[in-house]
């Protein structure tokens, strides 16, 4: 009984001063505007556009997940980001604008971030937010998350409808597809323009070939490996 | 004095825990190994329980209304379809496995014959989403069901709060599946040395020739194992199924399947992920006559297994003390009347 208190005391008393730790950090506010475009354009529904490869597409669903949001990774390991995780429809507004909190520190040279969600979460049952498998970015017979999807037509797909579907995802060890990104940022700035360039990806695909690719897989991380390419910060 | 402060410390702390957990109603015997589902962190609640078993028999839940969970996971069959091999779904559309029995399935790491499914709580997705099974889209089924009134009152008692989401739905479904344990047939009682639990000579036997011939892979008290195996089946050329390494794109894995639970067994053919057997005894030939040598093969089958007839007989009759019929006939599995007279 004795040996047991002198564990449960200073737990308590860590616990406690915790509390007061958390309740006491200052945050501020973080803007990612998201800025979908093809070839510099912007992007719109349903639009034609025309890729390096001559091909005209037009996309019908380009959604995205960007988790894990950090900071100046080596001289605060410990900071919390509050708000961390976004999944982006490009044609959705509402996504396109996401508001972190992170601890004040005007001093911040890099953010970082990950395209896609971590194994961890792949591996945790039913979550909720954007992770909630109703957002229709979770797989069925093969439990993980989508990270990716962008779905669209082409008259250069020889598939039905002409339409190209890519579900980019999978996080076994041979073949992952989370990719990490991480961008400069100059002190006191609260906000970054995340450009996303789809004409980046489409410009490295030939369509007349690879027109689908649903399950994870070599083929899914060779497309991770395109599609992180796709984002710059302006 | 020290003792008093641990006790008002704990007080404190399950008054805190107190006010959102309720009762948790998932038990099992306590010989048997903890669970792989996280019970401490997803207590089951009478509540949670009842919302699973609606939705679990609700046909609602296909894209035209027909089919629910309980069309090929019957009861009396220990949640399994029976009658058919391949499992038939949405217009009769006949999908490409057998479907498995669900029983005691907080034990087990990953679902389906392939192990695609890494969690119990995702595991409802698949037939919800299947073409050939329910054709609905989670987001769909949410859809309909906030439209049911019966549905909002069911989500609000389990989840305090009747806003239904895809996670709820899922937690739901888990809720029911969780419950679906068997502990009482009568190796059990065996086991446990309890009234009717007294096992014939031949079933001594053939315990006894399980324990040396199978029990690697059906391991004792779940008569299974979280593990992929290939025991020898040859490739059924219609459907060309090699299991497990579909998911892990290993050929090491090809011809893979799920190591199934034989408990209920009796009751649960046909058998196999193809259904290719009819009977236990069709079963027991295939392990002593029928394995096919490949690369795959696990090699606890590699060595030819012999039986004469008297011991195929008692293996067969000891299989048989695996059924429960408290289980396969447990009320509070069956279909729930709420579904007809306050929907
Ligand atoms: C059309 C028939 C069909 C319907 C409807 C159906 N299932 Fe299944 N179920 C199957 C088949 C077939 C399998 C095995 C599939 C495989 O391994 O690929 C299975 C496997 C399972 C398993 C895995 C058992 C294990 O130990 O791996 C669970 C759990 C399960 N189903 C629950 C459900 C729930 C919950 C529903 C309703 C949402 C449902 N099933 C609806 C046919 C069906
Ligand atoms: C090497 C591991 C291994 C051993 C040893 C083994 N099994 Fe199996 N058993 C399996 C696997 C794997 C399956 C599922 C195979 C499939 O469907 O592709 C299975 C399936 C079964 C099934 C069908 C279950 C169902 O629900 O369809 C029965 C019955 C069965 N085994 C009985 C036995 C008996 C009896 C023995 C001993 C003579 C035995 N097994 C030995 C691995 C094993």
């Amino acid at each position: 009984m004795k040996g047991n208190l002198k564990v449960i005391s200073p737990l308590w008393l860590f616990m406690f001063f915790n509390m007061l730790l958390f309740s006491q950090q200052l945050n501020e506010d973080f803007k990612i505007k998201v800025s979908p475009v093809f070839n510099g354009e912007k992007l719109q529904k349903d639009d034609w556009y025309v890729s390096k490869k001559g091909d005209s597409i037009q996309f019908n669903k380009v959604k995205f997940y960007l988790t894990d949001f950090k900071f100046d990774l080596a001289e605060n390991s410990q900071q919390k980001i509050i708000n961390n995780t976004v999944l982006v429809d490009a044609f959705d507004k509402k996504t396109l604008l996401k508001t972190l909190q992170r601890p004040l520190n005007k001093k911040d040279s890099t953010i970082q971030f990950s395209l896609g969600v971590s194994g961890v979460l792949s591996e945790s049952g039913a979550l909720s937010g954007d992770f909630d498998p109703a957002n229709g970015m979770y797989w069925a017979w093969q439990s993980g998350y989508i990270n990716i999807k962008i779905e669209g037509m082409s008259p250069s797909c020889p598939t039905r409808k002409n339409k190209f579907t890519f579900h980019i995802g999978g996080f076994q060890k041979s073949y992952p597809t989370l990719r990490v990104l991480s961008f400069p940022i100059k002190e006191y700035q609260n906000e970054i323009t995340l450009v996303v360039d789809l004409a980046t990806f489409l410009n490295e695909i030939d369509l007349k070939e690879k027109h689908s690719v649903m399950i994870p897989g070599e083929k899914a991380s060779k497309l991770a490996d395109i599609a992180v390419n796709m984002f710059d910060i302006k | 004095m020290k003792k008093a402060v641990c006790f008002i410390g704990g007080i404190l702390l399950l008054s805190f825990i107190g006010l959102k957990v309720k009762k948790n109603i998932f038990t099992y015997p306590e010989y048997w190994p903890k669970p792989v589902y996280d019970i401490i962190k997803n207590p089951v609640t009478e509540e949670g329980f009842q919302l699973g078993r609606a939705l679990f028999y609700d046909p609602i839940l296909s894209k035209d209304n027909t089919i629910s969970c309980a069309s090929c996971h019957l009861q009396a069959s220990g949640f399994t379809h029976i009658d058919h091999d391949l499992s038939h779904g949405i217009e009769g559309k006949i999908g490409t496995r057998n479907s498995l029995a669900i029983m005691n399935s907080a034990w087990s790491d990953s679902f389906m014959w392939d192990g695609g499914i890494n969690h119990l709580e995702v595991q409802a997705l698949a037939p919800l989403t299947s073409d050939v099974e329910m054709a609905e889209t989670l987001e769909n089924v949410v859809r309909k069901l906030d439209t049911i009134p019966f549905y909002k009152k069911m989500f609000y008692k389990a989840f305090q709060d009747s806003t239904i989401t895809g996670q709820r739905v899922l937690l739901g479904f888990t809720q029911f599946t969780l419950m679906l344990n068997t502990y009482n047939s009568k190796y059990d009682k065996y086991i446990r040395k309890e009234v009717g639990g007294e096992f014939t000579a031949q079933e001594k036997n053939g315990l006894k020739l399980f324990r040396n011939n199978c029990a690697s892979c059906h391991t004792e008290p779940l008569f299974a194992t979280n593990k992929f195996k290939n025991n020898g089946l040859a490739v059924d050329t219609t459907l060309n199924d090699y299991g497990r390494m579909k998911i892990t794109q290993n050929p090491k894995d090809s011809l893979r399947f799920k190591v199934p639970t034989l408990r209920n067994i009796q009751f649960t053919k046909p058998y196999m992920h193809d259904g290719r057997f009819e009977t236990l005894q069709e079963v027991i030939t295939h392990y002593t006559n029928g394995i096919q040598q490949s690369e795959t093969l696990s090699e606890e089958l590699k060595d030819p297994i012999l039986f004469t007839h008297r011991e195929k007989v008692d293996l067969l009759v000891f299989l048989r003390t695996l059924t429960d019929k408290e289980f396969l006939f447990d009320k509070r599995f069956s279909f729930p009347k709420a579904l007809i007279t306050q929907k």
